[in-house]
């Protein structure tokens, strides 16, 4: 026993020996070979590349972020392009007085959550009603869809306007905005539809043939093993639908005019015109527009900037998205690979 | 026996049908209120006058708007041009780049995880209105602050001259421009990449095909339908922008102007337009998609 132990201790130590032997000789290799070198100057190039287009494409948040934290003598001052001089809140806090954050917050919130919902039920439902049925018309009816896309909502937003105002009542309501939502319109509806419908097309029909002999009714079978099955083209939806809802201006600057019913992006332009007015006012000295203490007024005529303070409402504005978006991102990604856009 | 399973199936199919309108019901309710009424209603606008503006009452003068637009209007036509002119210039440049980042960022390297986020960060600021109105702030055209990301040396451009530094600028405006209008036509690309059978990448590598070669011949054959996809979608996208001009127009005419029936005529000349260019490239798209089913 003891003979065959010493055995392979010594075969084993020659092992070790010659792993150190092979290592070192690696560690001496310098002569790289020709494809080596040229493997690492196209990393080298790659990685550059990448650093340099992703700062085309930070560029903008990076100069808002930093915009929002400078005062007036930042801007004044040439040789500061990046970095202040000192971090000044004041912005935010004004931002968020003006904006009247909280309103608009829960406003966007309303908005976005109910569309959201709308645009997954309606145009899981219809997508699936185009892909697997072929009642008399479908080519035609799909058409439509493709039309409702490609239709700026611009081009007809008047007799819409006129239509929920004056043919159903509906004055200052958020009703326009959401409603469309669950029949398939609203922003960009067609677009889900269409891809709900390309998932479809290419799904098996053994899972709903199954459940259908199994006894599970179509509503149940729609909720119970078909949205879970798209889940990815779910997900895609509620991304694209809920960035695109907190992030549009239009159909609230139609349809909203109270200051209550004001979302957050639709504030924006706003909150402009709001802090031009103030200057204007507190520079000619009549305070009767200004909400804020006179402390606050003496330091927002000597030190803020108008556009620091937009800049400040953009990054709070757009803060939820990103919060949320980031908690998606992977997910969304992956949407996107298995639900494979196709035609 | 045989010929009544048949009978038996296609009454089964005939039900089944029709059950199909059931599914889109909703939809159907929804083009009735939401499209077919407004399309109609601006279509009877663009053809006459309106008398009282509470019930949109009008009366009927055929096509005198529409002559208005081709004969009177002194900006219409110069700025349809331009929007046909940028669109056709960017949607090349948008898919290409669109491509190339998604080509780059498919490639196995490190923080994968970052740079897609990155390079998807201009959809979630919310696309054109936010670089418009808050960027373009500071200087008259809202491009050039975002050009200056990637902005040449003072000196190189004093020393080359103004035309040159012109080109340039302008040059670097529209890519980058173009770099941030791409996002969801690069995650559309990156997900197509990633479908693609990397058995197809080997096989291909072991016959001795170069990456370029395998790029044309693998990569792209395969990302057909995503780029006609993408295609319509940016063909969309920039026709709804805001920085297009002939948006503008409508709407500055739509809201300040109050100028209804002009506006809608506007309209439709715009989506005809529209809908000729997208027709052409779906009917494209049909006929790829069959000429491909005939190849298997």
């Amino acid at each position: 026993m003891d003979r065959v132990n010493a055995i392979i201790n010594k075969q084993f130590r020659n092992m070790k020996q010659f792993n150190l032997s092979l290592k070192l000789n690696n560690k001496n290799m310098f002569n790289f070979s020709k494809a080596k070198v040229l493997y690492y100057v196209r990393r080298f190039l790659l990685y550059l590349l990448l650093l340099d287009l992703s700062y085309v494409f930070i560029y903008p948040v990076i100069h808002m972020v930093i915009t929002s934290f400078k005062n007036m003598q930042d801007f004044m001052d040439i040789t500061i392009r990046w970095i202040p001089n000192r971090v000044f809140y004041e912005n935010y806090k004004l931002a968020l007085t003006l904006l009247d954050y909280k309103t608009g917050f829960f406003n966007s919130l309303i908005i976005t959550v109910l569309c959201t919902t709308g645009h997954l039920i309606s145009s899981s439902f219809i997508g699936y009603g185009f892909a697997r049925y072929k009642f008399p018309g479908h080519n035609f009816l799909f058409g439509i869809v493709i039309l409702s896309i490609i239709i700026p909502v611009q081009v007809i937003i008047v007799p819409l306007f006129y239509e929920f105002t004056q043919l159903f009542r509906l004055l200052d309501s958020r009703i326009p905005i959401i409603l469309p939502t669950f029949f398939g319109y609203g922003l960009r509806g067609g677009l889900y539809v269409f891809l709900f419908r390309q998932y479809f097309i290419n799904l098996p029909k053994e899972l709903e043939e199954a459940a259908k002999i199994d006894g599970c009714g179509k509503i149940r079978t729609h909720f119970k093993i078909i949205l879970p099955v798209a889940a990815s083209v779910c997900m895609v939806t509620v991304v694209l639908s809920m960035v695109w809802h907190w992030n549009d201006h239009f159909e609230p600057r139609v349809y909203l005019f109270t200051p209550k019913k004001q979302t957050l992006m639709h504030g924006l332009p706003k909150l402009f015109a709001d802090l031009e007015k103030i200057k204007e006012s507190l520079l000619s000295g009549d305070k009767s527009k200004v909400t804020f203490s006179d402390e606050m007024a003496e330091k927002f005529l000597k030190e803020v900037s108008i556009n620091a303070v937009l800049m400040a409402a953009v990054n709070v504005s757009i803060l939820p998205v990103l919060i949320v978006y980031s908690f998606l991102q992977k997910k969304f990604v992956q949407g996107i690979e298995s639900a494979g856009i196709k035609g | 026996m045989n010929g009544r399973i048949k009978i038996l199936n296609k009454k089964i199919h005939v039900k089944n049908e029709y059950e199909g309108y059931l599914y889109i019901l909703p939809w159907l309710i929804g083009t009735i209120l939401f499209f077919c009424y407004p399309v109609y209603k601006t279509v009877v606008i663009s053809l006459s006058r309106i008398t009282t503006y509470t019930g949109l009452v009008t009366e009927w003068i055929g096509l005198e708007n529409y002559k208005r637009i081709f004969t009177r209007d002194v900006s219409f036509l110069p700025n349809f041009i331009t929007v046909i002119k940028d669109t056709f210039i960017n949607i090349p440049l948008i898919l290409v780049f669109a491509l190339f980042i998604a080509v780059i960022v498919d490639k196995d390297i490190k923080w994968k995880g970052f740079f897609r986020g990155i390079f998807i960060l201009p959809f979630l600021l919310g696309s054109g209105y936010i670089f418009k109105t808050v960027i373009g702030i500071e200087v008259d055209e809202g491009v050039t602050t975002v050009s200056q990301g990637i902005n040449l040396p003072a000196p190189i451009l004093a020393y080359m001259g103004a035309r040159f530094t012109q080109v340039i600028r302008i040059f670097l405006d529209r890519i980058s421009l173009i770099l941030l209008k791409s996002p969801i036509q690069t995650i559309v690309f990156l997900g197509a990449l990633q479908s693609i059978p990397v058995s197809l990448y080997e096989s291909a590598k072991c016959d001795g095909a170069t990456e370029w070669e395998m790029f044309w011949k693998i990569t792209l054959p395969s990302l057909v339908n995503q780029i006609l996809f993408n295609i319509i979608f940016t063909l969309v996208e920039s026709f709804t922008d805001l920085s297009n001009p002939v948006i503008d127009s409508i709407m500055g005419a739509w809201f300040t102007d109050k100028n209804y029936e002009y506006t809608a005529a506007m309209g439709w000349v715009y989506l005809l337009f529209i809908t000729l260019v997208s027709a052409i490239i779906f009917v494209i798209w049909g006929h790829m998609n069959k000429t491909k089913k005939e190849q298997y």
